[in-house]
């Protein structure tokens, strides 16, 4: 079925009905036109989640669903699509084209949710896929609960987690915050004033400027914690750990009283003016020159 | 930093804060991470309520009803403007977003206590299962939060997707070794700051994954 609603002056409810269909996999497709700045919302229980930045004023929505209905609530300012499974069991694949600049906020349990080129702000969350986003702005949450998190072109302030999945960040203009139970953390070209990233028994690795003023944590418990300053480096450095090491290509020259214990000490290099933090219980932190490895291979 | 929202989170996210109420929330929100996972989580908690299976009864009564009314069978797609679904939480689900509320309130305590406190008290000391007597003994309260979040993931097991519980319990098993390992070394050096603090910030992520996994809704 191919429905295509137009905008309406004023916040009129869309109202969509399905003809009765066969039992088994079932289509529907329609599309919205929306105004600028609308908001979409999509609740989906299993499947997958396919988004995609249009220029079109229009929200686009195509999904092949079985055991399930589909619930679509909309406006020209605000769409919410739903999944709801018929006796526990449903699943849906969505296909979705929604404008550019548009704020989303997907909630699945264990679909796979991939956005690429929307560029707005996103709230997405998988309790058991992958999630995966191309291009944000402004406030942007990724998180999975047992799934992998990959974020790429990000500007304005990032929240991206998994429990016990790997996390990717990739060329991004914002403030970081990073996080993973078991999970490796690495966050390539990350460009923020403050960037964190905390796992227990995963690997940290960071590149990207330090930037003047800027704050930064890296914490691991068991794994390494790898940091490439891009550009100068100006930062007082602080090293925690309790039985690991700690591999610098930048001088360590200890401060007088600053030196806490063997294993816990603080240093500055050039004007000291960022605060850049690493500690690994058991790991071992490097402190690299030279910025990202394998960037030429990227570029 | 101001107080945490505490009770008003709840307000917030149901649009019942207006304005002073609203500015301050949304002030302090600005600048608290804490709250503002708290918040998601709360939207997250009514938006996949919303998409649960609203439990149809047995029978499915509609086709009857249809034929003698003459009206065609379930729709597929239904009109939600006459249809709001009501919100009906699980007990375990309430008592996780309850708990992760409390969490938040003791956690601002405990941020406080830290910031006013001379020194950082070492936590491992504590006796791991012991009550708390208040909110000035940390070890205490992490050691209860989580047993309370422990119970209730194991009570909700059964209704839970075998393969995500079973990835949580291999991240909780790494974090508790971590955690053993980082007491044990709190318990060598107790004025330690860095691994008091790295023990604090392990039990933090112990009690964020609980918290996830006691909020994941039923399995389909």
């Amino acid at each position: 079925m191919k429905t295509s609603i137009p905008a309406l002056a004023v916040g009129l409810v869309a109202l969509l009905c399905a003809a009765p269909q066969p039992a088994g996999a079932q289509t529907l497709d329609t599309t919205l036109a929306v105004r600028p700045g609308a908001r979409f919302e999509l609740q989906n229980v299993a499947g997958t989640v396919e988004i995609r930045g249009t220029r079109r004023q229009e929200i686009r929505i195509r999904v092949e669903y079985d055991r399930a209905r589909i619930e679509i609530e909309g406006s020209p300012s605000a769409v919410q699509v739903r999944t709801v499974p018929r006796r526990g069991m449903g699943e849906a694949q969505y296909t979705i084209e929604l404008p550019t600049g548009t704020a989303l906020t997907v909630n699945s349990i264990s679909s796979d949710i991939d956005v690429q080129g929307v560029c707005g702000e996103a709230e997405l969350q998988s309790f058991s896929g992958e999630v995966r986003l191309a291009c944000g702005q402004g406030n942007v949450s990724v998180q999975s609960l047992s799934g992998d998190v990959t974020v790429s072109d990000v500007r304005g302030r990032l929240e991206a987690g998994s429990t016990s999945g790997s996390v990717i960040v990739q060329n991004v203009r914002a403030d970081v915050a990073a996080h993973s139970a078991s999970g490796d953390l690495t966050l390539q070209r990350v460009e923020g004033q403050d960037v964190s990233a905390e796992t227990v028994s995963g690997e940290v690795e960071f590149s990207g400027p330090i930037r003047e003023g800027g704050r930064y944590r890296f914490q691991s418990h068991s794994g390494d914690v790898t940091i490439h300053p891009d550009g100068a480096l100006n930062a007082t450095i602080s090293v925690s750990t309790f039985s690991g090491d700690l591999e610098s290509d930048f001088p360590v020259t200890l401060a007088r009283g600053r030196h806490v214990r063997s294993r816990e000490f603080e240093f500055t290099v050039g004007t000291g003016s960022a605060r850049l933090a690493m500690a690994s219980f058991s790991g071992t932190i490097y402190l690299r020159r030279g910025g990202a490895p394998g960037r030429e291979e990227d570029q | 930093m101001d107080e945490h929202l505490g009770e008003r989170l709840s307000a917030y996210v149901d649009g019942d804060l207006v304005g002073e109420a609203l500015a301050g929330a949304e002030a302090h929100l600005a600048v608290c991470e804490a709250c503002r996972a708290a918040v998601r989580d709360l939207r997250r908690v009514v938006g996949l309520a919303r998409a649960l299976d609203d439990r149809p009864p047995a029978r499915d009564l509609w086709p009857d009803i249809a034929e003698r009314i003459g009206a065609s069978a379930r729709p597929d797609v239904i009109p939600l403007a006459t249809r709001r679904r009501r919100f009906a939480f699980s007990v375990p689900q309430l008592a996780a977003a309850g708990l992760a509320l409390s969490l938040l309130s003791a956690g601002g305590a405990l941020t406080a206590m830290r910031l006013l406190a001379p020194a950082v008290a070492p936590i491992a000391a504590a006796e791991p299962n012991a009550v708390p007597r208040n909110v000035a003994d940390p070890a205490a309260s992490y050691d209860v939060a989580i047993h309370e979040l422990e119970g209730l993931l194991s009570a909700r097991r059964g209704d839970l997707d075998s393969t995500t519980v079973a990835a949580v319990e291999a991240s909780l098993r790494v974090i508790d070794l971590a955690i053993a390992q980082a007491r044990a070394a709190v318990a060598r050096d107790p004025n330690n700051l860095y691994l008091n603090g790295h023990l604090r910030s392990t039990l933090d992520r112990k009690l964020d994954v609980l918290r996830r996994a006691a909020m994941l809704p039923k399995a389909t």
